[in-house]
């Protein structure tokens, strides 16, 4: 972190300069042609160079528990183009713009995926490309924190990104209007969701509070009025009109949110309930206007979504993230939602557990006390004068009435408690039946009819690698692997059956005996890709079990061997991710001159001492 | 020289070939690893090696839910997209707990390990049980968590119930064992004692000094969260005072011992900084109590240090101490640089303090206390059928409780000609 000062100059102007990348006011509007210009010539080294800055940034993130291989994979086994897929979000306005116009069919389309994956899309979105977008906004000084982590080559690599990047967007303008909207954005969001909390609660709704809301939420517009341009204009008006017209009809309709409570809690309890009545595709969810339950029930996701957001920014860039060692998605825990990173809400399944305690949600953001992130909510928020009026008055008129007992357990993730945790301990009795034998296991060794004495057997138990060994060249490579044989050998006379059934017929390098040296070579080049299915279509002929087998008995063997020689300093057998170069070919055939032989002489492997 | 203790050992060839997809932590070809170094060194010779029955869905169900062992049978790589919903219910997707080739046989041949093991542990046909492929302790009862599908360990412990009045579960895991806490949360016939990394967001979150159990198991639930980077030292002190505590109290008839090895030092998910001499001298502890003694694996996301651990442990228990140089072996290869037992030491700052240390062993010795005596009820009399909560009794049904448990007792009659699909037809009789 020595050199981080003077990396970070540079940093601001590598990103602002990125940034410009971004903004083209032809393609923001004419995305179709911008993705043809500027996304769909297959230019691949800047794909590359993006993906090395997002696995940079990734790992710093999430230290060595990167379980984000790039490239990112759908459920099929389909590779995303992060990059691709980043620019058409940006273009929209970010994560948070698309959720919420629910754009991610269309991105989902445009990025040539299919409708059907936008779902899925947007996780990814999250995992990869969220934490990319907020660095980039935070280090071209929208926040001013300046302490983000962040290994030192990435400056390196963002230059060479903000190079390539350049020479594509000569043309292309400052981006700072986009954010700006973004920004509105938010803070329109939270404006939303104190509204909908008084609303909620309290099932009281003055006209007074509602004007003074909406003034508030006008000053924020006028403030930021001058920055905007016409067509930021144009979106805000219709967002602050789909505004106007939930408050109006929520003045209409108060009783609607009890109803929507309950019709929820009913939905949790008996998804496959009739009474719930029909609930059209997510495809026709956008734009739905009308009153029913379900429609209120998704737009208050809506709002909690945004709201997990801005307070997901936060976590994320805390420095209790940098120790995560895991994905945050697993700490799920459905008493404490509001530790829940908006990872866990990739699934319209989520939606009771979001909508029940909306809330209470909004009050422990607001009256900032009772919760562990009890940090502002947000610093660009956070110096908003006109939010911080609205905090003031709101405040005192969102405390939980007491009759609300689960705001008092504790924040920390805690035990569930109730019958679908616990076990049901089985009833206690001193004497037990004698089981089944077959119950208790089958015995591999020692086998039955043989007789163990434990004094015949030649060697006690226990033994090491032998100081010493006879060979003419101790410790070469040819010595080691004859060894390795003998002990095989010896290991499958003295085993006999066992051998076979712990299949030990299938270990080591061994395995690639059976393989030909294309074949070797067609699974190297498909376990590149990263496809969790190892190149399965590409060998149907070989059992599953095989293809794993080899991954694990050959391939990643030399990669170790690989690494064991040429980057003795930095092994790491457990990291997929890095490619290794190659020892002189496929060893597994010359092998068989070793193997295939009981006990052949050392003097006949000289042929190997070059590996040294 | 034998040992004099019997040993059972369960290894099942198979359980290596799993592949969790490209770099996912967790790789089952550890457990190849490791029995491989265990027969290197020749311990074969000195105890009894059984392949586990894979555990059938029925023998699942004692803990988790049927429409989740259902479903993790159901599901493979090819079909998971036509189950999002039921995905997204049990948790499992693309993160922690991918669906992969062979999920539920690999669930069956672990969770079956450790049940066999519980079983020749009731029937007294062996001392010592090692499965080194179990200890998956995250599982839920209608959930998968942290790479746990199938918690082996509730099952086993289950197992041993019906014969013990009392079993105490020891976890040295660098993770919070919380599906073995939470699926014993009520009850003080099983103790838990958890020692592991707590606080910065640490996986999984739960495990804090102040959670001891609920009801009859308050008190029963021991939980030691520590912080990065503890020693061999500090680590084999407290563990030594607090369980030799706990054995005084509680008594247990049987110990599960959880040997997670990802609290190692140079671990890829863990953070502290144990020896495998540290590791191990835990386990020779537990083994001196001479009781009953379940051991399995658990976490552990580096290869070769993990089958470093597991065979010196195996040693242990066999009372055999293991020369430094490794025999050589198929995977000699991933224990270069220096082909020996001793895992290089950690560089992660010790942030326990000794007073910090201090007040956690005394916030524990106080709960201790709490637990007047063992209690001796129970050594007489059979305890009640279930806990049964007060709190929710409208929405369960009674009728269905004692479905239920007729469907217990039948359990054990079913194993005998369990046959495949129809295991529940004489429940539908019953009700």
């Amino acid at each position: 972190m020595e050199g981080w000062p003077n990396f970070k100059d540079g940093f601001s102007v590598d990103c602002f300069e990125n940034r410009q990348f971004y903004d083209n006011d032809g393609f923001f509007f004419d995305d179709d042609d911008y993705v043809k210009r500027g996304v769909d010539d297959s230019d691949d080294e800047i794909r590359g160079i993006f993906d090395q800055v997002l696995m940079v940034l990734l790992r710093g993130l999430y230290s060595k528990n990167s379980i984000r291989p790039i490239p990112a994979l759908l459920g099929d086994g389909r590779p995303v183009d992060l990059f691709k897929l980043f620019c058409l979000v940006r273009e929209r306005g970010g994560f948070g713009s698309v959720s919420k116009e629910k754009l991610w069919g269309l991105t989902a389309e445009k990025s040539g995926m299919g409708f059907k994956v936008s779902a899925a899309l947007k996780l990814i979105y999250f995992k990869y490309l969220d934490e990319l977008d907020h660095w980039l906004n935070r280090i071209s000084g929208i926040s001013g924190n300046g302490s983000y982590e962040c290994s030192g080559n990435l400056g390196l690599l963002s230059r060479k990104l903000k190079k390539r990047f350049r020479d594509y967007s000569n043309d292309r303008k400052d981006l700072v209007k986009t954010d700006e909207k973004i920004k509105l954005v938010d803070c329109y969001e939270i404006h939303e969701q104190i509204y909908m909390a008084s609303t909620e609660s309290f099932q009281f709704c003055g006209k007074e509070k509602e004007a003074k809301m909406r003034d508030n939420v006008g000053k924020i517009t006028v403030d930021d009025d001058k920055n905007m341009c016409e067509n930021d204009e144009n979106e805000r008006k219709s967002v602050l009109n789909l505004v106007k017209r939930d408050t109006d009809s929520r003045k209409r309709k108060h009783d609607m949110f009890a109803g929507m409570l309950s019709w929820m809690i009913n939905v949790a309890k008996s998804p496959c309930d009739p009474s719930i009545g029909r609930i059209p595709e997510p495809s026709k969810w956008k734009g739905n206007e009308s009153e029913e339950l379900w429609s209120w029930v998704l737009l208050a996701r809506e709002a909690m979504l945004r709201r997990r957001h801005v307070d997901s920014n936060f976590e994320q860039s805390s420095s209790q993230q940098k120790k995560l060692k895991m994905h945050p998605s697993i700490y799920e825990d459905p008493i404490a939602p509001d530790h829940q990173p908006i990872g866990g809400l990739r699934c319209s399944k989520r939606l009771p557990s979001s909508v029940k305690t909306p809330s209470c949600l909004c009050c422990k953001s607001c009256s900032a006390s009772q919760s562990k992130l009890s940090r502002p909510l947000n610093p660009r928020l956070g110096n908003d004068p006109n939010y911080q009026e609205l905090i003031k008055t709101n405040s005192p008129a969102i405390k939980p009435p007491d009759s609300w007992s689960h705001n008092d357990l504790p924040i920390d993730k805690h035990v569930s408690v109730g019958p679908h945790f616990q076990a049901n301990i089985p009833d206690w009795s001193h004497v037990i039946s004698l089981s089944d034998s077959k119950w208790l296991g089958t015995k591999i060794w020692p086998p039955e009819n043989q007789n163990q004495d434990p004094s015949t057997s030649v060697d006690p138990p226990g033994k090491g690698r032998p100081e010493s060994c006879h060979c003419c060249a101790p410790d070469s490579v040819g010595c080691i692997r004859f060894h390795i044989a003998e002990k095989r050998m010896k290991l499958k006379l003295e085993l006999g059956s066992a051998f076979y059934r712990w299949k030990f017929d299938r270990m080591g390098e061994e395995v690639s005996l059976s393989w030909s040296v294309e074949e070797e070579k067609r699974f190297e080049q498909a376990t590149r890709h990263e496809s969790p299915s190892l190149g399965k279509l590409c060998f149907s002929n070989r059992g599953w079990k095989e293809l794993v087998s080899y991954y694990f008995n050959v391939l990643i063997i030399r990669r170790r061997s690989y690494q064991n020689r040429v980057t003795p300093g930095n092994i790491d057998s457990d990291d997929d991710e890095s490619e290794f170069g190659s020892l002189g070919g496929a060893f597994g055939h010359e092998a068989v001159s070793v193997s295939g032989l009981e006990f052949p002489g050392c003097n006949q492997n000289e042929q190997f001492f070059d590996f040294d | 020289m034998r040992s004099k203790d019997r040993i059972s050992y369960f290894y099942d060839g198979d359980v290596g070939s799993v592949y969790f997809g490209p770099n996912h932590p967790m790789k089952p070809h550890r457990l190849c690893m490791t029995h491989h170094l265990v027969l290197s060194y020749e311990l074969h010779k000195k105890m009894e090696i059984y392949r586990p029955h894979k555990a059938y869905p029925v023998e699942l169900a004692q803990f988790h839910s049927a429409d989740y062992v259902e479903f993790l049978h159901r599901i493979t790589p090819d079909t998971q997209h036509l189950f999002l919903n039921d995905m997204a219910k049990y948790k499992l997707g693309v993160d922690d707990c991918p669906v992969f080739e062979n999920l539920f046989e690999f669930c069956q041949i672990y969770a079956g390990g450790t049940i066999d093991a519980a079983r020749r542990l009731n029937n007294k046909l062996c001392d010592i049980a090692i499965n080194w492929a179990g200890g998956l302790h995250h599982a839920k009862k209608c959930e998968a968590s942290g790479f746990c599908y199938v918690n082996d360990l509730v099952l086993g412990i289950l197992e041993l119930l019906k014969y013990h009045a009392r079993v105490l579960y020891i976890d040295i895991d660098v993770h919070h064992g919380d599906g073995v806490e939470e699926a014993f949360y009520f009850t003080d016939r099983v103790m838990t004692v958890s020692f592991h990394k707590y606080g910065d967001s640490f996986f999984p979150g739960t495990g804090d000094v102040k959670e001891i159990g609920l009801k009859e198991g308050k008190y029963y639930a021991i939980n030691v969260p520590l912080k990065d980077g503890i020693d061999d030292n500090s680590f084999t002190r407290l563990f030594k005072t607090l369980i030799s505590k706990v054995v005084e109290i509680y008594q247990p008839g049987v110990i599960v011992l959880q040997c997670g090895a990802d609290s190692l030092a140079g671990d890829r998910l863990g953070c502290f900084n144990l020896s495998i001499d540290g590791h191990a001298e835990c386990v020779r502890f537990v083994k001196k109590f001479n009781l009953p003694l379940l051991v399995t694996g658990g976490g552990g996301y580096t290869k070769e240090n993990v089958a470093r651990c597991w065979t010196v442990e195996t040693g242990v228990l066999l009372d055999t101490d293991l020369p430094n140089k490794i025999p050589d072996n198929e995977y000699i290869k991933y224990f270069a640089p220096d082909y020996s037992l001793n895992i290089q030491n950690g560089h992660i700052e010790n942030l326990n303090s000794k007073s910090y240390l201090g007040t956690i062993k005394m916030q524990v010795l106080e709960n201790l206390r709490r637990i007047q005596h063992a209690p001796g009820v129970q050594m007489q009399e059979v305890p009640p059928d279930f806990y049964i909560p007060d709190f929710d009794e409208d929405e369960e049904n009674p009728d269905e409780r004692i479905h239920q448990r007729t469907q217990d007792k039948h359990i054990q009659r079913e194993d005998e000609y369990y046959d495949g699909d129809n295991d529940h037809d004489c429940n539908m009789d019953d009700a």
